[in-house]
Formats: C-alpha cells, sequence, structure tokens
C-alpha cells in the first residue's frame, strides 16, 4: 500500500514534467554513462552533433534473463522550455543494434534487437522531477516496458562550481520483472563535469550510476 | 538493516554536503566575478544547474575573441570577457547560447 502510495505521488510530481541524464546536451559535447540496478547493466556513450541531435553507442547486460545487448543509437531533443528559474525538456532515443542470449558470452546466434523510449524531464535549483519509458525488443530474447520516475530535492542550492547534492527517490516500473515496483532513495553527487548516484532500493537491490560529460 | 544503514548514510551526506559545497575558487578570482565588470553581461533563461553552466562555459570558450567566461546561477548571468581589440556581436552571443540550449533575454556591454 505504501509502495502504490508513493508511485502515486511520484507519478504525480513527474507528470508536471528533469533534468541531468541528458541524452543530447550542446553541439560538440560528449557524454559517458555507466548505470547497475540490481542485476542489469548499461553503459552508454553520446555524442551531441546539433542542438536537438546526439549519436552514440548503447550497451546493456541482464543477469537475471541471461542476455546482453550492443548497438549505435540516436536521441534527440524534441522540446525545451528556458524558464528564469526552471527548464523543462522532452527527449526521444532510438537504437538497434544485436542481442546475445547469454550474458556472459557473444558466441550465441546475434538477434535483430532495437527499442525506443522517451524522457521528460524539469528541475529547478530546488526541485527534480523525472520520467522515463522505454520498450526493448530483441526477437526471442526479451521483450519489455520499463518506467521510471524520479522526484528530487536539494538541501541546498549550490553556485557554479560547488558541489550539488540531491536527495531523489526513484520508481521503475516493469510489469514482466520479478519486482514490478522498485522504489530506491539515490544520493545524487554532482560537480563540474561529473555525476555519481549510489543508492539501494527497499528490496535490497543495489542501484549506482556515473557520468562524466566532456 | 542494510537499508537503514544506507539511508542515514545518504542524509548524513546530505546534511554534511553544504560544508563541501563552496566553489574551489580563490579569493582573489571570486571577487573578479562580479558580474557587471565584465566586458558583455547576457542575461539567460533555463541556467539552473552546474551543468548548464558548463555548457555556456565550454561554448564561448571555443571562440578565440574570449578571454574569460563566468557564470552566474542565482543571478542568472553569463560574463564575457573578450581579448584586446575583440569581441563578439549580440547576435553571434545569442546564437551561442541558444545552441548551448538556453534562452537570452538580454545583451549588455560595459561602456
Amino acid at each position: 500500500m505504501r509502495t502504490h502510495a508513493a508511485v502515486a505521488f511520484a507519478a504525480g510530481l513527474a507528470l508536471a514534467p528533469d533534468a541531468l541524464a541528458r541524452p543530447v546536451t550542446y553541439p560538440g559535447g560528449n557524454m559517458a554513462m555507466l548505470e547497475h540496478r540490481d542485476e542489469t547493466s548499461m553503459t552508454e556513450t553520446m555524442r551531441t552533433l546539433t542542438p536537438t541531435f546526439a549519436v552514440g553507442w548503447h550497451d546493456e547486460w541482464d543477469d537475471e534473463s541471461d542476455w546482453q545487448f550492443h548497438g549505435p543509437m540516436i536521441a534527440g531533443l524534441a522540446k525545451r522550455w528556458n524558464a528564469p528559474d526552471s527548464q523543462a525538456n522532452i527527449f526521444w532515443m532510438a537504437g538497434a543494434g544485436a542481442a546475445f542470449d547469454d550474458v556472459a558470452s557473444v558466441e550465441t546466434a546475434a538477434k535483430p534487437a532495437a527499442y525506443v523510449g522517451v524522457e521528460a524531464d524539469w528541475e529547478n535549483r530546488r526541485f527534480y522531477t523525472l520520467y522515463q519509458a522505454r520498450g526493448f525488443w530483441a526477437e526471442d530474447i526479451e521483450r519489455t516496458f520499463s518506467q521510471r520516475l524520479r522526484v528530487g530535492v536539494a538541501p541546498y542550492v549550490a553556485e557554479a562550481g560547488a558541489l550539488h547534492t540531491w536527495a531523489i527517490l526513484q520508481v521503475d516500473l516493469e510489469a514482466e520483472d520479478d519486482r514490478p515496483v522498485s522504489v530506491t532513495p539515490v544520493l545524487r553527487l554532482f560537480r563540474n563535469t561529473l555525476l555519481a548516484e549510489a543508492g539501494v532500493s527497499f528490496d535490497g537491490d543495489a542501484f549506482a550510476s556515473f557520468m562524466f560529460y566532456f | 538493516m542494510t537499508l537503514t544503514r544506507t539511508l542515514a548514510l545518504a542524509l548524513s551526506l546530505c546534511l554534511a554536503t553544504p560544508a563541501l559545497a563552496q566553489p574551489a575558487r580563490p579569493p582573489a578570482q571570486k571577487a573578479q566575478a562580479t558580474p557587471f565588470a565584465a566586458d558583455a553581461v547576457v542575461q539567460v533563461n533555463g541556467l539552473v544547474c552546474d551543468f548548464c553552466a558548463q555548457a555556456i562555459d565550454k561554448s564561448f570558450r571555443r571562440r578565440p575573441e574570449v578571454a574569460n567566461v563566468r557564470v552566474d546561477l542565482t543571478a542568472k548571468l553569463v560574463s564575457l570577457d573578450f581579448k584586446p581589440a575583440q569581441t563578439l556581436d549580440d547576435a553571434t552571443i545569442t546564437r551561442i547560447v541558444t545552441n548551448a540550449g538556453y534562452a537570452v533575454v538580454a545583451v549588455r556591454r560595459t561602456p
């Protein structure tokens, strides 16, 4: 019951549109990202070519379902709202490549795989919300639809060049998963071009991510 | 138990980090960062995070005319110093900020 209440609360805030895992940055800007949650790990590298378009490479490993995926990806900024004290964005992303029915080896036959996703975010210097959704298809290996909701608050407002800290509540939704709903408190530390996050879900699953902008 | 410890650690870090939150700038440079001491001051919408500041900073520093860039998130101002006998016109400044993903409200010049 408490989980459902938390999900409803986070969903309500996320619908009022985040902010930092931005797939599109600025022309010439690059981003590298690592993320681990429960039994899933992924890496992503992106280069922004125009103010609204980026290309990159995506790798993903799922220990629980025993598969891995590798392939190029594209992402775009569909809409941005710049207000005096806040910013909101809508992004889209898509990728296609090869999936392998073994998380530890690419010696099995490569199967075609693809995904599409959307991301909406809103933030000011004190509050942060994010909604992400992704559909992933890999022939007879995996078919999932996953969503992520985030609500964050900064315990203090930091100036440029200082350490930025965020306390975030993250809700991951995936109907096909052993745990369809996973709620994770996350601590984010961000300074200059480095961002690190860590948390443990209420089910005891570890979450960590690291991003580097260059 | 692990979760309780994690939450306690997270809370402690949240409470402790403000002490670490001061920008790593020497006092002399901090005093120099007064926005209106710059050759041009740009008022910008959408400046809400450190990454925004990095995007603006890197976009301007690519230009050979620019000697220094400072971003003030609280005042929502970008201060530009140009190299001797060089400048950027308002349209170019606006284009650089817009391409970085932000919106220019006004560009002011030091007389």
